[in-house]
C-alpha cells in the first residue's frame, strides 16, 4: 500500500467528480457568486486529492470491460497535488478577469487533467484526454478576439489529430495485447509508437510543438496560466507512466530544450516567449523520462511540479501586465517596473526560480534530472541541456524583465510612445497579487525546504542532496556566464515588430502559398479553383478540422471492429 | 574547474544562442508583425468589447 493518507478520515473521492459538479454549479449560479464557487470547487478537489491514498483503485464494469477510472499511486498523486495548487491559485488570480464561458470550461478542463493522471486503463485515459482538448480549446476561444479564434481552431485541429493517432495506437495495442491497463508500455512495435506520438504531440515535442506557442498566448489572462499547468504536464505524466527508459526520448528532449530557447529569444510577444520556454523546460523532463532511472523519474516529476509553480507565477505576472496595460509585446512594454513594482518583484521570484538560483524551487527540482542524465552516461545530452539552461536564463531572467520592467528605450519602428504605457489602463486587482504572492511563497518554501517536495516524489528523491557547494557554485557560475552573454548581445535581444513562424508554417502559410500554384494547373473539364486569400484561409482550417473528425470516427469504428 | 567551464559555456553558448535567435530565426523565419491580429489593445478591459463577458 505504501504510505498512509495525507489527511486521515477523508473519503476517497475522485477530484474529477468534484470539479465536474463544480463546473455545473458555477455555470448555473448567479454571476456574483461564480468566482467564489470556482475557488471553493478547486479547494475541495485539492482536499479530495489529499484524502486519496497510495494504492486506492476504483474498478467499473462497462459492458464487460473492466475500467479503472481511479488508480492512485505516488506518480499520479505528485501531479494531482500540483494540479490542485495551480487550480486554486489560478482561480484566485482570475477572480476579476474570468468570464461566463471561462470558469466552467476551466473546471471541466481541470477535471479532465485529474482524470488523465488517475486513469488506470487506456480507455479511461483516452476519454479524459479528449475531454481535456475540448475544455482547453474553450479557454482559448474565451478571449473572444479574431486571433484567438484562429489559434483555437488550429489548436483543435492539431489536438484532434493527436487524439486520432493516440486512439489508433490504443486500439492497436488492445488488439495486440488484450490488455487495457495503462502501465509501462515501452516502445516496441507500431501500437506503442502511435501512443508515444500521441503523447508527444500533447507534450509539444519538436516538430509537433508549434500549436503550443501559437495557442497558449492567444488565451485569456488567466487561461494561459491553466493551459500551461495542465495540458503538457498531463502528457509528461503519461510519458513517465508509459515510456520510462525509452532512450529515444533523451534526444527528443534535448531538441525540445534547445529549440524552445532559441525561438523564445527571437519572438516579440512576452507570453509567447514564456510558452516557448515551456517547450524548452518540457524537453528537460522528456529527456529525464528517456533515462528512466529512479532518480531520473523523480527529477522529471520534481521538475514538472516546480515548473507548474514557477511558470504559473511568471504567466500570472505577465498576465497582470496584460491586464494593466493591454499589451504583451516587448516593443510596447518599457519601464513598467516603476508603475508595477510588485509585479516586477514577483515576476523575478519566478524568473530566478526557473533560472536555477539557490533557495528557490527550480534549483532543488531541476538539477536532479540533469544529474541522472549525466550519471547514466549521456554526457553530451547533459551539456546540451546545460546550454539550453543558458538560454532559459537569457530569456526569462534577463531579456524579458530587462526590456519590460527596466529599460525606457523604445525601437524606432514602434509607433506608440513609452508614455502611453506608464499610464495604466486599469489597476491590477488585489486577487491577482494574492495568487502571485501565494505561488511565490510556494517557490521559496520548496527552495528552502526541498524535502517537502522530495517526499511527494515516486522514489522520494533517493539520496539526492541539492545544497552542496559544488551545485550552488555551478548554478551561480552558469548565471554569471549567461549575464555576460546577455550584456554582450542585449541590443540583438530587444523586441522587434516581427512575427516568427515555426513548424506551424506548414498548416498556416503553406495552403495559402499552394493556392496560386494549384490554380495555374490547367486540366480539361476540371474547374476546381482555390480562392487566393491574403491571409490563412479559414475554410482550410474548417475543412481540416471536419476531416479530422470524420477520420477520427472511421478510426474509432475500425478500433471497435477490431475489438469486437 | 567545472564552475569555470560553466561560466565559459554561459558566455560562449549564450552568445551563440543570441546570434541564432537574431539572425536565423529572427531574419529567415520571420515576417512583419500584423498589428491587427496580435495583442488587441482593448483586450479584456471591463466595459470594452472583449471584456464584456467577464463576471467582474
Amino acid at each position: 500500500m505504501g504510505r498512509g493518507p495525507m489527511l486521515e478520515g477523508l473519503p476517497g473521492v475522485h477530484p474529477a467528480l468534484i470539479l465536474t459538479l463544480g463546473a455545473v454549479a458555477v455555470a448555473l449560479s448567479p454571476r456574483r457568486s461564480r468566482p467564489w464557487l470556482f475557488v471553493v470547487a478547486a479547494a475541495l478537489a485539492g482536499l479530495a486529492t489529499l484524502g486519496l491514498t497510495d494504492g486506492t483503485t476504483w474498478n467499473y464494469d462497462f459492458y464487460g470491460v473492466e475500467l479503472t477510472p481511479l488508480r492512485v499511486d505516488r506518480l499520479s498523486l505528485a501531479f494531482a497535488y500540483v494540479f490542485s495548487i495551480a487550480l486554486v491559485a489560478g482561480g484566485v488570480f482570475g477572480m476579476r478577469t474570468m468570464g461566463a464561458l471561462e470558469r466552467p470550461s476551466t473546471l471541466m478542463y481541470a477535471a479532465s487533467a485529474f482524470g488523465v493522471v488517475f486513469a488506470g486503463d487506456l480507455v479511461t485515459l483516452f476519454f479524459f484526454w479528449e475531454l481535456k482538448v475540448a475544455g482547453s480549446a474553450l479557454l482559448i476561444f474565451a478571449r473572444r478576439s479574431p486571433a484567438s479564434a484562429g489559434a483555437g481552431m488550429r489548436y483543435l485541429f492539431v489536438s484532434l489529430a493527436g487524439g486520432i493517432v493516440l486512439l489508433g495506437g490504443i486500439g492497436w495495442w488492445i488488439t495486440q495485447t488484450g490488455s487495457i491497463t495503462f502501465g509501462d508500455l515501452g516502445l516496441d512495435g507500431g501500437a506503442s509508437a502511435l501512443i508515444l506520438v500521441g503523447f508527444l504531440i500533447s507534450a509539444a515535442a519538436v516538430p509537433l510543438h508549434a500549436w503550443m506557442p501559437d495557442a497558449y498566448p492567444a488565451s485569456t489572462v488567466a487561461g494561459t496560466v491553466f493551459l500551461a499547468a495542465f495540458t503538457s504536464k498531463a502528457a509528461i505524466y503519461a510519458l513517465a507512466r508509459g515510456f520510462p527508459g525509452t532512450n529515444l526520448l533523451i534526444w527528443v528532449g534535448v531538441v525540445m530544450a534547445l529549440w524552445g530557447v532559441v525561438f523564445a529569444l527571437a519572438v516579440n510577444d512576452t507570453r509567447r516567449m514564456l510558452v516557448y520556454s515551456s517547450v524548452s523546460q518540457g524537453g528537460f523532463m522528456v529527456a529525464a523520462i528517456g533515462v528512466g532511472s529512479a532518480l531520473a523519474i523523480d527529477g522529471a516529476v520534481s521538475h514538472a511540479f516546480a515548473h507548474i509553480v514557477y511558470k504559473g507565477l511568471l504567466l500570472m505576472a505577465i498576465g497582470a501586465v496584460l491586464w494593466a496595460t493591454g499589451h504583451t509585446r516587448l516593443t510596447r512594454l518599457h519601464g513598467l517596473g516603476k508603475v508595477l513594482p510588485w509585479v516586477a518583484v514577483l515576476y523575478m521570484v519566478g524568473a530566478l526560480s526557473i533560472g536555477g538560483i539557490p533557495l528557490l524551487s527550480g534549483f532543488v527540482a531541476k538539477e536532479m534530472s540533469a544529474l541522472a542524465i549525466d550519471d547514466n552516461g549521456f554526457g553530451v545530452a547533459y551539456w546540451l541541456l546545460k546550454l539550453a539552461s543558458v538560454g532559459t536564463l537569457l530569456v526569462v531572467v534577463f531579456r524579458l524583465p530587462w526590456f519590460t520592467f527596466v529599460t525606457q528605450r523604445t525601437t524606432a519602428a514602434e509607433h506608440t510612445s513609452v508614455a502611453d504605457h506608464t499610464a495604466l489602463r486599469q489597476r491590477v486587482p488585489a486577487s491577482m497579487y494574492v495568487a502571485m504572492v501565494a505561488l511565490a511563497c510556494v517557490n521559496v518554501v520548496i527552495g528552502v525546504w526541498p524535502n517537502l517536495l522530495y517526499r511527494l516524489l515516486p522514489n522520494e528523491g533517493g539520496s539526492y542532496e541539492p545544497f552542496t557547494a559544488y551545485r550552488v557554485t555551478n548554478s551561480l557560475a552558469l548565471a554569471v556566464g549567461a549575464l555576460a552573454a546577455f550584456w554582450v548581445g542585449r541590443r540583438w535581444l530587444a523586441g522587434r515588430p516581427i512575427s516568427v513562424r515555426d513548424t506551424d508554417w506548414f498548416y498556416r502559410d503553406l495552403p495559402r502559398r499552394l493556392a496560386p500554384t494549384w490554380n495555374r494547373i490547367r486540366m480539361p473539364d476540371v474547374a476546381i479553383r482555390l480562392p487566393e486569400l491574403p491571409r490563412t484561409p479559414v475554410w482550410v482550417s474548417t475543412l481540416w478540422v471536419s476531416g479530422v473528425v470524420v477520420v477520427g470516427v472511421l478510426v474509432t469504428l475500425l478500433a471497435v471492429g477490431m475489438l469486437a | 574547474m567545472t564552475a569555470a567551464l560553466l561560466v565559459g559555456l554561459g558566455v560562449a553558448g549564450g552568445v551563440l544562442l543570441v546570434v541564432m535567435a537574431r539572425f536565423v530565426v529572427g531574419e529567415v523565419l520571420s515576417q512583419p508583425e500584423d498589428p491587427r491580429l496580435v495583442d488587441d489593445p482593448d483586450i479584456e478591459a471591463p466595459g470594452t468589447r472583449h471584456g464584456a463577458g467577464t463576471d467582474a
